[in-house]
């Protein structure tokens, strides 16, 4: 792979390039990597809370048995806003935010490759957001047939179905542009000597993420639009009636839905591998395994989709079929945990907030691979499909896996973004607040749903109310600690935190970005940092 | 040279890699001879080939178990 010589650009006749605009322009006609990673992560962190405030509108409702707050139907809005504003304005925001931010800084190179682009694929959030949350305002409300849509629910509903159906169009045309500007960035504008396999994990994952959305996303947007063609223009893809199927959304839907669960959890492996070594001091083991079994997992993610559908009434070849090679998929996720724990045996290790997040993730995520790897198995799955052991077993990974590798993320390099050094204590609050809060919350689901109770329900049979009030105390403390972390953590932080951050403030991080000053400034890299930096970096990684 | 050397197909070395790759178990030294013998397009040939015959073998082992109707 080649890679192209940067030279500065002097075009503007300005010399100085630490210059930036100010005030609303700077962040509505923004180009620049940092600003538009900065947005992406604030957009994120606020769809986060809006889609945690949802969720405790649910587990209020929950606490108890019988009807207390919400109707039925609001009820059902708000599960199914719930897991569309946090898989599509959270999770994968938050992972190109950090992107965005990282992946110039880490290949040294000057900013994404396509700037404008860039702004385009931000700014078209927002108003998706805005069309999803006006949907509750319209008449019928918002989209209540759960975030994957079903038909016939979804051929059914009222124009809250319409505004969701758009606005899935819109994110996905920003996650789309977003995945080109990583490809190209990343095969491209890599710094010289920057081969393919000196590359940092979090960049390696990126770019397979990309190739990912890039497969799916079209997917998601077809079977939306079949849904809105049979709503409105008199076809019948998913209408029996008129000679369609039901069953064909559900396939469409999760050829895009299993990839999408490797899209948001493939970045959150990328973050645990840079953090992990650098806390552990040690490189990466089996960086190359690594780097491969990504690809594995890339590949077998396309062939896995159905294991969603066990009940739906498939030939039992089918079942046979996604069951093993479900089970399969296991293998290299299996490769990777063993890898991080390698990476942490007999290391020099030390717990700051990021390593603790990580760790978190490694235990609680293999937790939720493991789940999965319970129901994988179609025997059980038919006994345990839509119930909660299902919503125990998606939030071990999106939560524990997603969220805190994000964590992980934001306490790794918010020095590098703002310049300063949070509270270690504040750090280790949050850290261990939240992985009380959310195993209290998430953990007695299991139990739920081993019991048979149904998911998406606002009701429910009273020999399942203690352990709902356990998860619904535990659901609003982990909403507490998200709070905490908002004002106690990344607020402080930003005005001064606990003192200026050094260029380099972990001494086992060896990637580029540790090169550049803290807060990094507004331009980086406009000269491509040196063959030997970039050697020297890689041998310390004992990447060849 | 190396390029000379990376261009010869060597495709079982492709395919071990793959498999390699897929149970995460590679010494160390074949690893860095497949960086070197390997391109990355022979890599993600042999990795699709693969998994077509992933799929192939799984449909042969499900259609052997599953008693024809």
């Amino acid at each position: 792979m080649t890679t192209t010589v940067h030279t500065p650009d002097h075009a503007h006749g300005d010399d100085h390039h630490d210059h930036h605009p100010h005030g609303l322009t700077r962040w509505l006609a923004a180009t620049n990597h940092k600003d538009i990673g900065t947005l992406y992560m604030w957009f994120a962190f606020i769809m986060f809370l809006t889609g945690g405030v949802m969720a405790l509108c649910i587990r209020a409702e929950l606490f108890s048995p019988g009807l207390q707050f919400v109707r039925p139907e609001l009820f059902n809005q708000f599960t199914t806003l719930h897991g569309l504003i946090m898989v599509f304005g959270a999770i994968m925001p938050a992972f190109t935010g950090l992107a965005n931010w990282m992946i110039p800084l880490m290949i040294g190179a000057p900013d994404m490759a396509f700037a404008r682009m860039n702004n385009w694929s931000f700014w078209l959030l927002p108003p998706a957001a805005l069309l999803l949350m006006i949907s509750f305002a319209v008449p019928g409300g918002a989209a209540a047939a759960g975030w994957t849509l079903y038909a016939p629910l979804s051929t059914q509903m009222g124009m809250g179905m319409d505004l969701t159906i758009f606005a899935i169009h819109i994110m996905g045309i920003s996650s789309i542009m977003g995945a080109i500007n990583i490809i190209t960035t990343i095969l491209n504008m890599r710094a010289p000597g920057m081969t393919m396999m000196k590359m940092p994990m979090f960049v390696w994952t990126s770019l397979i993420t990309a190739y990912l959305l890039i497969a799916v996303m079209p997917v998601l947007a077809g079977a939306v639009t079949m849904v809105l063609t049979d709503r409105h223009f008199g076809t019948s893809f998913f209408n029996a009636a008129g000679g369609g199927d039901p069953v064909l959304y559900q396939h469409i839907f999760w050829f895009f839905g299993h990839p999408e669960v490797y899209i948001m959890a493939l970045p959150a492996f990328g973050v645990v591998s840079q953090v992990i070594p650098t806390f552990a001091r040690k490189t990466l083991f089996g960086y190359h395994s690594m780097v491969y079994a990504t690809s594995s997992i890339a590949i077998l993610s396309f062939m896995v989709w159905a294991h969603h559908m066990y009940s739906v009434g498939m030939p039992v070849t089918a079942q046979l079929f996604f069951m093993y090679a479900t089970t399969l998929i296991a293998v290299p996720t299996g490769v990777k945990v063993f890898n991080w724990i390698a990476t942490m045996w007999k290391g020099s290790m030390t717990f700051e907030t990021p390593m603790l997040f990580a760790i978190g993730f490694v235990c609680l995520f293999t937790m939720g691979g493991f789940s999965g790897v319970v129901l994988s198995i179609a025997a059980v799955d038919i006994q345990l499909h839509d119930t909660y052991y299902v919503v125990a077993h998606f939030h071990y990974v999106l939560v524990a896996g997603a969220l805190f590798s994000l964590f992980a993320a934001v306490y790794y390099w918010l020095p590098k973004w703002t310049g300063f050094m949070y509270s270690e204590t504040r750090g280790k609050i949050h850290f261990w607040w939240s992985m009380i809060a959310f195993n209290v919350t998430f953990f007695p689901m299991h139990f739920l749903g081993l019991a048979g109770m149904p998911r998406r329900i606002p009701d429910y049979a009273v020999q399942f109310t203690e352990f709902n009030a356990l998860a619904s105390v535990g659901a609003f403390a982990f909403g507490i600690a998200q709070i905490y972390f908002l004002f106690a953590v990344l607020l402080p932080t930003i005005r001064g935190g606990a003192g200026p951050a050094p260029a380099k403030p972990w001494e086992g991080g060896n990637t580029l970005e540790w090169e550049v000053p803290s807060p990094a400034p507004f331009h980086t890299w406009e000269q491509p940092p040196s063959r030997e930096l970039v050697d020297k970096l890689a041998a310390q990684q004992q990447l060849h | 040279m190396r390029e000379q050397e990376k261009s010869s197909m060597n495709p079982l070395r492709a395919v071990g890699a793959v498999l390699a790759a897929f149970t995460g178990i590679r010494r160390g030294k074949d690893s860095k001879e497949d960086l070197q013998k390997l391109k990355p397009v022979q890599i993600i040939l042999a990795a699709l080939i693969c998994a077509a015959v992933l799929i192939a073998g799984l449909i042969i082992l499900v259609k052997s178990i599953v008693p024809a109707q």
